[in-house]
């Protein structure tokens, strides 16, 4: 991928983070196996980035946060809270939306 | 004053982890301080593990992790959800906006009066001058600062509601109707350029003709028409006035057409050059009692006398003409000829 490409695809995908994240968490996870698990699931994000995002999805009531001590490593797991639900279904039918128009449009740009 | 010796969140050791996280924490609130902290070094320590399971040192795999991060000023922006930037996009345009308009209003005010204060209290016209200039580059200076720094402030305290990507609209709302028009080919012509461009030229060149070689002459010296003590400023000064008066010309055919700023600049050097020529005139100053005596003429042109008088409502109504009627010609440009006869039409309506 070229650099200009590279930049218009990482134009494309800014936001799904947020969707991602919020699909994700409907189980408990820390913020570190999350990135990983997002990593796996093809949807990279930089932790400087995944990390004030958790924080600033906390702070809008979007999802809850828990601290378990019960490992020698204490971890803040998060959870999709409703209204995080709320929103996760809200963008869920924006990307079927906009899926079902890009391939439409690009068959017709084919046919 | 009542600061901690050791403020939240500082570590008590100091390895490169106990480095980066302080790093981070210093410019976040005390209040999210132990939260993030604890959460941040689980998270490295994650990261780390992960690493030495892979096969990596201890040191290399913290080094790496801490690469991996970034700049902890950007981690730290992000945790406290401060834009990386001064004035972002969302107020951009009305600092623009406002920075213009406060350097074209105070500018010229500033320069006028600091001119006008210096050589009224004596100082020399190239001294005067300096010092103007002075001044307005520090005010320029200042303005610049303090409206980035006033936005700046804006940027700061309306990100943490508005969040980074908020968008909001601009305080001045876009109208279509404001829009500039489009210089076009009949506005200031080729011949209005060279006409004030003649006329400036003129000015200088009649000044020193008459100096040097008056048509009246005294035991072979010429005797200047203009009274010779008005070298000491009022001379220099009109000279000076002439070369702001043309590089105005040519300003005003590049821009193609009268526009508020350039009526405005255009009634500044009139009156600039106007009033100290109608005062002279009116008082009598202007011209040399030598060269008046040679004819008998000084009773025509003394302080108060009609003719005096005349000449100088004279200048004073040919310069208010040439004020007024760039004001017509920025008002045509904006709405053009067929607004004003629309409007024309429509009064002759009302009066009907």
């Amino acid at each position: 991928m070229t650099e200009s490409e590279n930049a218009q695809s990482q134009e494309l995908r800014r936001g799904t983070a947020v969707l991602a994240c919020l699909l994700m968490l409907r189980t408990p996870q820390y913020g570190y196996a999350l990135l990983e698990q997002l990593s796996e699931a093809g949807i990279p994000v930089e932790g400087n980035t995944l990390y004030p995002l958790l924080r600033r999805l906390e702070s809008q009531g979007l999802l809850v946060s828990e601290w378990n001590t019960d490992e020698s490593r204490p971890r803040k797991f998060y959870r999709t809270s409703p209204n995080g639900h709320a929103l996760a279904a809200v963008l869920l039918e924006d990307w079927r939306n906009l899926q079902t128009s890009i391939d439409r449009i690009s068959r017709k740009e084919n046919s | 004053m009542n600061t901690p010796r050791n403020p939240t969140g500082r570590p008590t050791t100091d390895t490169m982890i106990d480095r980066y996280v302080w790093a981070v924490l210093k410019s976040i609130p005390e209040a999210k301080r132990a939260d993030i902290d604890r959460e941040l070094r689980a998270t490295i320590a994650d990261d780390v593990d992960s690493r030495v399971d892979a096969g990596a040192t201890e040191a290399e795999a913290e080094r790496a992790a801490l690469l991996e991060l970034g700049d902890p000023k950007r981690l730290a922006a992000g945790y406290a959800g401060r834009p990386l930037w001064l004035v972002g996009p969302e107020l951009y345009l009305d600092y623009v906006r406002l920075l213009t308009l406060l350097l074209w209003i105070v500018l010229p005010i500033v320069g006028v009066a600091m001119f006008l204060i210096n050589v009224l209290s004596g100082v020399p016209l190239g001294g005067a001058i300096g010092g103007a200039i002075g001044i307005l580059i520090s005010v320029a200076v200042h303005l610049c600062f303090w409206t980035t720094f006033v936005f700046f402030m804006v940027e700061r305290t309306g990100a943490a509601t508005r969040g980074v990507t908020g968008n909001r609209n601009s305080w001045v709302p876009f109208d279509p109707d404001a829009l500039s028009p489009v210089p076009l080919i009949t506005g200031i012509g080729r011949g209005d350029l060279i006409a004030s461009l003649v006329f400036l030229v003129f000015v200088p060149v009649a000044i020193f003709w008459q100096q040097f070689s008056s048509v009246v002459t005294q035991d072979g010296v010429a005797v200047p028409l203009i009274d010779p003590t008005l070298w000491s400023f009022w001379l220099p000064y009109f000279l000076a006035l002439t070369v702001v008066a043309a590089a105005f010309a040519i300003v005003l055919f590049r821009v193609g057409r009268w526009t508020g700023v350039l009526v405005a600049v255009n009634a500044l050097i009139t009156v600039a050059a106007t009033v100290p020529v109608v005062w002279l005139i009116a008082t009598g100053q202007l011209i040399n009692p030598e060269f008046l005596d040679e004819f008998g003429w000084g009773r025509y042109v003394a302080e108060g006398s009609p003719g005096a008088i005349a000449t100088a409502a004279a200048i004073a109504g040919i310069s208010a003409w040439s004020i007024i009627d760039s004001v017509v010609k920025a008002y045509r440009s904006r709405h053009g000829l067929a607004g004003e006869l629309k409007d024309g039409a429509r009064r002759l309506a009302s009066r009907l």
